[in-house]
């Protein structure tokens, strides 16, 4: 691994600290009841500026003894595509979850990871969201009367259900 | 005796009964799967909680915890991976001795090992307990921050990974705590301006994001390999150890109990190290030290009994003290919180109920756990042969529906997303998520303990140093982290 990746980091927490003691400037260390709002988070955050900044300029100071380079063989990687839609999962997700209800989530989740990424067929990728989706509105949204994303599809399968 | 009693009367109950089995089950199957651990699985199932009957709530998710301790084991002998990282010695010699026929010797003498240590440790928590929270009585605010103080930093010393590192974590765990409105004044703090901040990060999405989502990204960067299955015995009597293994597995079990459940007091300790100790003493004092690796049952007995024994000890602190002495114990914790229930001395006082409830589910929970994983463990390593193209959407779905269930809006799905890519990028970087998410657990009630005691002292910070029981745990705290920088321990894989 080159330097600058051993040091990212550790800069990042430094620039990330230093935004949040920024942040905090408007808080109180100590007020009329004694301890201020912004004394504990403040002190916290001295910390770990510090550390921060001794691991940014020593980044060997990260290696436990004994450790580092042991010539191990990196394990074995998948295709770069499969993780490439993983990833892209997620914020695909977060905006279903905006947008859409859960078996309209379901279908777009299985289609983009099961389809997609895993290579399997779009039928039973199509049928494997559906069943989820359908179950997941049921059990959770119907029967266990817990909050998931809900949009006019969803709702309709529940009252036809009741 | 007659609170246990009573403990065992609430949960002979139907409804209780069913909550525990359910427990125990999922956390059987959740120590199967390598990917999703408790932790994200607490958090997961957390909100679903919120309408059950506390006591209900608390021994379902218990009986999660120490179920995983079973699990990661048929995985571990069955084929070489452990569900869990507590259960990776044990694929030295159990999956050995499957290799050469005696699988099911080796499921029964873990399975065995894990219900003595797991008895025994309830046991030990049923009769200290008591004891120590009349101990716990004598703490004040200071006294009370000391000890968290030193907690963390004995967790940070025994995390895995670099000491340096782990204090990392735990001061972004910390802060993670504090955003949010100022449990005093109200005030926001550290929330940018952002709404969605000013209730705090939340814990389903900060943990599902850490641990779930980030979890899921890794498993996708590995290719998928065949499964090769050893298949455990079809009859029960398939099962048995022979006398000679039998003979073998009943000190190494002994010692395994003990040693377990005091390193999981320890903060920091818990399962994995109680494991691997104990599978270095069991080595250390075997006659045969030349089987080790190639099929000793001392090799198998010894550490896991010990990771079920420290899963119990990590519990103690929790219930009497109400200090978590590892990640999961803290999202316990938090969902002792959640359902208004602080545990600690207090809960003993006012809520015996619900505290000896939760021992006697404990009694029941490992028999249940024993019946569970012998005649059905064929069974439920069959869930392994799931392929990822139909597992992975199945867990991100159930993650989404935690975190929607807890926070209620989209914005806690793109706040978990978040902490998914971040949680991903501290992975690649070998960080200890656990450390963060137990200072999240920790870092409020340490700062209104330091607040507390300051608004007593007027202000002087020598209120921190006035009790000698502060004045110790502070020294200790201090020992700890100067041992942390210059003496740095042997890198641990991670405990969730």
């Amino acid at each position: 691994m080159s330097e600058a990746k051993r040091r990212l980091p550790y800069v990042l927490s430094l620039v990330i600290a230093a935004a949040l003691l920024v942040e905090s400037r408007g808080l109180d260390t100590w007020d009329v009841f004694g301890a201020g709002p912004g004394l504990f988070p403040r002190a916290v955050l001295v910390l770990v500026l510090a550390v921060s900044a001794a691991l940014a300029a020593f980044p060997g100071l990260a290696e436990p003894r004994g450790a580092a380079d042991d010539g191990a063989a990196p394990s074995e990687r998948g295709p770069l595509r499969t993780i490439w839609l993983y990833v892209l999962s997620l914020p695909a997700l977060a905006v279903a979850s905006a947008w859409t209800g859960f078996i309209a989530m379901s279908v777009g989740t299985a289609l983009l990871l099961t389809w997609l990424a895993e290579g399997r067929r779009l039928r039973a990728a199509l049928a494997f969201g559906l069943i989820v989706g359908i179950v997941g509105v049921i059990g959770f949204g119907m029967l266990l009367d817990v909050n998931i994303p809900e949009d006019d599809l969803d709702r309709q399968i529940v009252r036809a259900l009741r | 005796m007659d609170h246990l009693l009573h403990g065992f009367a609430t949960v002979g109950t139907p409804a209780n009964l069913f909550y525990c089995f359910v427990g125990t089950l999922l956390g059987t199957v959740i120590g199967i799967l390598p990917g999703l651990g408790p932790l994200a699985t607490i958090a997961i199932l957390l909100p679903l909680t919120y309408d059950m009957h506390v006591t209900s709530a608390l021994i379902m998710l218990a009986g999660i915890y120490y179920g995983v301790a079973y699990g990661g084991t048929a995985t571990s002998v069955l084929l070489r991976i452990p569900g869990e990282a507590s259960s990776v010695v044990t694929c030295l010699d159990g999956y050995e001795m499957a290799r050469k026929g005696r699988a099911g010797a080796a499921l029964s003498i873990a399975a065995i090992g894990s219900f003595v240590a797991g008895t025994a440790g309830t046991v030990a928590i049923s009769y200290l307990s008591p004891a120590l929270s009349r101990l716990v009585f004598a703490f004040g605010p200071a006294e009370y921050a000391a000890l968290m103080v030193a907690a963390m930093a004995a967790v940070t010393y025994f995390s895995g990974g670099a000491f340096l590192k782990s204090l990392l974590m735990l001061g972004f765990g910390l802060i993670l705590g504090t955003v949010g409105g100022d449990p005093m004044t109200l005030e926001p703090r550290l929330t940018f301006g952002a709404v969605s901040l000013t209730g705090g990060v939340d814990l389903a999405a900060l943990a599902i994001g850490l641990f779930g989502f980030s979890e899921i990204i890794e498993m996708a960067g590995k290719r998928v390999s065949e499964l090769r299955i050893i298949p455990p015995p079809r009859t029960l009597l398939g099962f048995l150890p022979s006398r000679e293994e039998a003979r073998r597995s009943v000190a190494p079990v002994g010692r395994g109990t003990v040693l377990g459940f005091l390193v999981g007091i320890i903060p920091g300790g818990g399962a994995l190290m109680a494991s691997f100790l104990s599978y270095a003493v069991e080595r250390k004092l075997c006659r045969y030290p030349g089987e080790f690796g190639n099929g000793a049952v001392e090799g198998l007995a010894g550490p896991e009994t010990a990771n079920n024994a420290g899963v119990s000890g990590a519990l103690l602190p929790l219930l009497c003290m109400g200090l978590p002495a590892n990640a999961v114990t803290a999202v316990l914790l938090s969902a002792f919180m959640v359902h208004g229930v602080a545990p600690g001395p207090a809960m003993m006082e006012r809520q015996p109920e619900i505290f000896w409830a939760l021992i006697a589910s404990m009694y029941i929970g490992n028999v249940m756990l024993l019946l569970l994983n012998l005649p059905l463990v064929g069974l439920l390593v069959r869930i392994l042969e799931v392929p990822r193209a139909y597992l992975s959407p199945l867990i991100l779905l159930l993650c989404v529906v935690g975190i929607y269930s807890s926070v209620g809006e989209p914005s806690g799905v793109f706040m978990a997303v978040v902490f998914g890519f971040v949680g991903w990028f501290l992975r690649m970087y070998r960080f200890d998520l656990g450390i963060l998410i137990l200072a999240y657990v920790l870092g409020p009630l340490l700062e209104r303990s330091v607040r507390q005691a300051l608004t007593i002292s007027n202000g002087d910070v020598a209120v921190f140093v006035h009790s000698a029981i502060s004045v110790g745990l502070l020294g200790a705290a201090a020992c700890v982290v100067l041992a942390g920088l210059f003496l740095r321990p042997r890198t641990l894989p991670a405990e969730e």
